[in-house]
């Protein structure tokens, strides 16, 4: 059997559409503006997937740097920037890095959460940070929560706080939708610890 | 070509083979030509050049599996839009993957 791919989507100059042909070798580009009958909505999409859609630097944990310093008050920041998508109703891990809070001051580790979130067809996509638990599970200490059931991008903020950890922990993003099939999407976080 | 710069980039033409006059494309031709490489490029094969490792997903291998079988093909489907993703400039996608006759 052979193989077509209908191809629909949108970029910043616009949206756009293809029909690619697989053959033995590679992926051909057969026609540009074909008159698309591609699903329209995220629910005719078949397969249930979680998507890092885009990363910067190499996958995997990593040790995050601290900034300040020079006696005054250090800042946390983990490296959660990427593009995610989860079309999963169970709260599902996009991220975690390792990150060393010894240089923050006290007991407690404020954050301040913020990203560019939307969800599909009227879902709702459930952000959250959290801190802690067990190495690639979507669990750990919840610390902020973002939510969004706008189908455009929305920059979202969230603060929260958390007992600081001793030296290196896990800080973890996961994301979950409210509907199966409907894809949570998040780009650009940024969390900082004080 | 009138245009020098474009957002979606400009770049020799190729969709499988290079265009024998080496035509230049930019715009939503060059982006597919882009997506189309993508799905012909096996993952990783690009981190021995130091280039992105999560770069490719070799659909054409796919063709070994019975893509008349539904669950295959939502697994090939769901697989090359997850890469087709990857694409900075690409903001939404929906694929339809369809299996056609030999």
């Amino acid at each position: 059997m052979g193989l077509i791919l209908k191809i629909a989507g949108e970029s910043s100059e616009g949206d756009f559409d293809f029909v690619a042909s697989v053959n033995d070798m590679t992926v051909d580009r057969l026609k540009q503006g074909m008159p698309s009958d591609a699903p329209a909505t995220q629910g005719e999409i078949v397969g249930t997937t979680v998507t890092v859609v885009s990363q910067s630097g190499a996958g995997g944990p990593s040790i995050l740097s601290v900034s300040g310093g020079g006696g005054g008050a250090q800042t946390v920041q983990p490296d959660l920037d990427g593009l995610y998508s989860s079309d999963v109703a169970a709260e599902t891990l996009l991220k975690q890095v390792l990150a060393d809070f010894s240089g923050i001051t006290g007991t407690t580790a404020a954050v301040a959460f913020s990203s560019y979130v939307r969800a599909m067809g009227g879902a709702t996509g459930t952000f959250r940070l959290r801190v802690g638990g067990t190495d690639g599970v979507a669990d750990g200490t919840l610390v902020a929560t973002l939510t969004v059931t706008s189908t455009s991008y929305q920059m979202v903020t969230g603060t929260g706080s958390v007992a600081k950890p001793v030296g290196l922990a896990l800080v973890k993003l996961t994301a979950q939708t409210s509907v199966t099939g409907l894809d949570a999407q998040i780009k650009s976080a940024v969390a900082i610890f004080t | 070509m009138a245009t020098t710069s474009d957002p979606l980039g400009i770049d020799l033409a190729v969709s499988g083979d290079l265009d024998p006059n080496f035509r230049l494309c930019h715009g939503a031709e060059n982006l597919s030509n882009a997506l189309c490489r993508r799905l012909s490029c096996t993952a990783g094969a690009l981190e021995s050049i130091g280039d992105d490792p999560a770069y490719g997903y070799n659909l054409p291998d796919q063709l070994n599996l019975d893509t008349s079988d539904d669950s295959a093909l939502a697994i090939i489907n769901a697989s090359a839009r997850n890469e087709l993703l990857k694409d900075p400039r690409v903001q939404s996608l929906t694929t339809q993957a369809i299996s056609v006759p030999d």
